[in-house]
C-alpha cells in the first residue's frame, strides 16, 4: 500500500493527500479506514483539527513513519524524569504554546501515542525545576486562590518543612 | 482547537495534563503544581498515577506526602531502609493505612527487616502488582515460615510478571506455582543451581533471567537440564572462569540477548566467535564489559593483539557487534585491562583521563561517536585531580554536548592537586541540569549528598 494516498480535510476545510501508511500512524484514522471501510475517494473529515496543526501532524508523522513500534504501555515502563527529546523533536517543537497545547490535543484526538508522548513531555520540561510563581509565569495562569485558601497550602507546606 | 484564540495550559482536558504529569516527579506535581490555582490543585487531587521512590525523599517531604496523596493513587512505591534513613519503613508504616494501597503496580522494599515485610505483606493490596522487587536487610529465623507463606502467596499473583529478590536462604521455603507466569526474574544473590531449576521448572513463560553470577552448585551433573524458555541473560557481577561460564550458557540455547559484565579472562575473541556459533545460535544481541586483572604492564601491541581477536568476518561482518579495549597507564597494581562491547552497557563508570590511558576499538570511528558510546551511562564517578583538569581544558575547547550527557548520579571525589576551576566546567561530562543525585568527597573522606 505504500504510496497510496488517502484524503483528510481539516475542520477549516483544506483536504490533504496523506500517504495511507504515513495516515495510519494515527490509530482513530487507522480505525476509520479498517472498521468503517472507508475507500479511497472518501474525503475523511477531522473535525477537531484545522489545517495549520494538520501540516504539523503530518510533518511529524512523515518524519516518525519507519520507527519502531512503542512498546505498550504499562506502569513498568513510565519511566519518570525523562526529558529525552531527539534533536530533530526539539526543533519541531520550536513552536509557541497555543500551538503546543494544539498539538497535545491533535495527537490525543488522532490518538498518536509517540506525538503526544513527546509534546508532553516538551510541556514537563518547562516546568521542571521551576517554583510555582515561575510555572504561573510561563503560562500566564492566574493564581485564584483567596488569601484564606493560600493561606492553608502555605500552612501544609510549612507543617511539613518543619517536622 | 479554533484558528484564532491562543489556548492556555488551564484548557487541556485532565487527561492530558495527567498524561503531563507522567512525567514529572511528585514532589514537583505537589510543591510547584498544586498550589498553582484551584483548577490545578483540583487536577492534581485527582491525579493517580503516581510513582513513589522514597528512597531520596526528605523527611519533611515525607509527610507532605503521606498527607496529601491517597494511596489507592499509588501505582509504583519504593520504600527503602539504607544508611542515611534506617527507620524509614517503620514511619511509613505509621503514617498510612496500607489496607488502602488498592491500585500498586510495582512494589519495592529495599533493606527491609524480615518481620517488617512479613508485616506489609499481610496487609497490603497486591491484586494488580505486574512487579514486586525486595531485598531482606535483617533476616528472622523464627518467621522463616511466616515468610515463605506470604512470599509464595504474592508471587503466586496472576498479574505479576516481575520478581527480582535477594533472599536465596528462603527460597527452598517458597511453594512456586506450578506454570508460574512471571517472565522476568532476578535474584540478586547467587542462587542455587538446584533453585533456578526448581522455579524453571514451574515457569514456562520466564524469558528474562538476570542474575549478579551464574548459579552456585555443580552444572556438570545436570546436563539433561535446559532452560530453553529463556531468551534474554544478564549477568551482572561475573567472577567466574569462562569455562565454568561456558557450562552455564550450554543450558540457555535459545538465548537471543547476552549480557555479561564482571572480571576474569575473558577477552579471546576466537573463543568467544566459536562457542557462540555452536552453542548459542540464535544470539543476536551480545553486550559484555569485562575487566581482567594483571601483573605485568601492558604494551600497545599486547592491547592489539586482544582486539585482533574480535576484527573477524564474525564479529565485524556477520554480527555487527563492536568492541573497545581500554587500559590505564598507572603505578597501582595490579593492572586493569577492560574489554567492552560498544556502547558501553554498564550504567554505571569511572572516568579515566583520556591521556593516561590506550583505548584500541574494533568501531572504525569511535571517536566520532563517543557520545553514543556513552549512551547507557546513568551514574559517573569522577576524580578531580590535576589530569582532569588538564583534560577538561582540552576537551572544552571543542566539547559541543556532554560526554555521559545521559547521566543523572554523580561522584565527585576531590584530590589535593585540583586547581579549583569552577565545577560549571563539567559541561565537558555531564548535563548539570540532569543531574538527580551528586556525592562529593575529599580523597580522605566523605563531605555530604544531595539530591535534586
Amino acid at each position: 500500500m505504500a504510496g497510496h494516498k488517502i484524503k483528510l480535510q481539516s475542520n477549516d476545510g483544506d483536504i490533504f493527500d496523506v500517504e495511507v501508511e504515513i495516515a495510519k500512524l494515527s490509530i482513530t484514522i487507522k480505525t476509520m479506514l479498517e472498521d468503517l471501510s472507508m475507500n479511497e475517494e472518501e474525503i475523511i473529515p477531522l473535525p477537531n483539527i484545522n489545517s495549520a496543526i494538520f501540516k504539523k501532524v503530518i510533518q511529524w508523522t512523515t518524519h516518525h513513519k519507519d520507527d519502531p513500534p512503542l512498546p505498550p504501555e504499562d506502569d513498568e515502563n513510565r519511566e519518570k524524569n525523562t526529558n529525552d527529546i531527539s534533536s530533530w523533536d526539539q526543533e519541531f517543537l520550536k513552536v509557541d504554546q497555543g500551538t503546543l497545547f494544539e498539538l497535545i490535543l491533535a495527537a490525543n484526538y488522532l490518538d498518536i501515542k509517540g506525538l503526544l508522548d513527546v509534546t508532553c513531555t516538551s510541556v514537563a520540561n518547562m516546568i521542571k525545576g521551576k517554583t510555582s510563581e515561575e510555572i504561573r509565569q510561563t503560562f500566564n495562569i492566574k493564581n485564584d486562590f483567596t488569601p484564606q485558601e493560600e493561606e492553608q497550602i502555605k500552612k501544609e507546606n510549612e507543617w511539613c518543612e518543619n517536622k | 482547537m479554533s484558528n484564532n484564540i491562543i489556548l492556555s495550559i488551564e484548557v487541556l482536558p485532565v487527561e492530558m495534563l495527567h498524561y503531563i504529569f507522567d512525567n514529572l516527579d511528585t514532589q514537583t506535581i505537589l510543591y510547584s503544581i498544586r498550589p498553582l490555582s484551584r483548577l490545578f490543585r483540583s487536577v492534581v487531587n485527582t491525579y493517580n498515577r503516581y510513582v513513589l521512590d522514597f528512597n531520596f525523599i526528605s523527611k519533611s517531604s515525607y509527610y507532605l506526602i503521606c498527607q496529601l496523596i491517597h494511596p489507592q493513587n499509588i501505582i509504583s512505591l519504593t520504600l527503602s531502609n539504607n544508611e542515611r534513613i534506617s527507620d524509614r519503613i517503620d514511619l511509613f508504616i505509621l503514617l498510612v493505612d496500607l489496607r488502602q494501597f488498592t491500585g500498586l503496580r510495582s512494589f519495592t522494599l529495599l533493606d527491609i527487616d524480615e518481620s517488617r515485610l512479613n508485616f506489609i505483606l499481610k496487609r497490603i493490596n497486591l491484586n494488580l502488582l505486574t512487579s514486586f522487587s525486595f531485598n531482606i536487610k535483617k533476616y528472622d529465623d523464627r518467621l522463616i515460615e511466616t515468610a515463605a507463606a506470604l512470599l509464595s502467596s504474592t508471587i503466586a499473583r496472576k498479574a505479576l510478571r516481575k520478581l527480582e529478590f535477594d533472599t536465596c536462604d528462603r527460597i527452598p521455603n517458597i511453594s512456586w506455582p506450578i506454570n508460574y507466569i512471571t517472565e522476568y526474574l532476578t535474584p540478586n544473590n547467587r542462587i542455587n543451581i538446584d533453585d533456578l531449576y526448581k522455579i524453571l521448572q514451574c515457569s514456562p513463560y520466564l524469558h528474562t533471567l538476570i542474575m549478579n553470577d551464574i548459579p552456585k552448585g555443580v552444572i556438570n551433573n545436570l546436563t539433561s537440564i535446559y532452560f530453553r524458555q529463556l531468551t534474554s541473560l544478564s549477568i551482572k557481577n561475573l567472577s567466574v572462569t569462562i569455562d565454568e561460564l561456558e557450562s552455564f550458557l550450554l543450558l540457555t540455547s535459545s538465548l537471543v540477548y547476552l549480557k555479561l559484565i564482571g572480571v576474569g579472562h575473558m577477552l579471546d575473541g576466537k573463543r568467544w566467535e566459536q562457542f557462540i556459533e555452536i552453542n548459542l545460535p540464535e544470539l543476536d544481541k551480545f553486550e559484555f564489559y569485562f575487566n581482567e586483572w594483571t601483573s605485568t604492564d601492558q604494551t600497545r601491541t599486547d592491547l592489539e593483539l586482544i582486539i585482533a581477536s574480535f576484527q573477524t568476518l564474525f564479529w565485524i561482518e556477520h554480527k555487527k557487534w563492536f568492541v573497545a579495549c581500554e587500559y590505564e597507564h598507572t603505578t597501582l597494581k595490579p593492572n586493569i585491562i577492560s574489554l567492552y562491547s560498544i556502547p558501553i552497557c554498564k550504567s554505571s563508570v569511572s572516568y579515566t583521563p583520556t591521556y593516561t590511558k590506550t583505548l584500541l576499538s574494533t568501531y572504525p570511528t569511535m571517536m566520532k561517536n563517543e557520545l553514543l558510546i556513552m549512551n547507557n551511562i546513568k551514574s559517573l564517578n569522577l576524580t578531580l585531580n590535576k589530569l582532569t583538569a588538564d583534560d577538561i581544558q582540552v576537551k572544552s575547547v571543542t566539547a559541543h554536548h556532554p560526554l555521559f550527557r545521559k547521566v543523572t548520579e554523580i561522584n565527585l571525589e576531590f584530590c589535593d592537586d585540583w586547581p579549583l576551576i569552577s565545577l560549571q566546567s563539567l559541561f565537558v561530562f555531564i548535563d548539570i541540569s540532569r543531574i538527580v543525585h551528586n556525592f562529593l568527597r575529599t580523597s580522605t573522606q566523605s563531605l555530604f549528598t544531595g539530591s535534586s
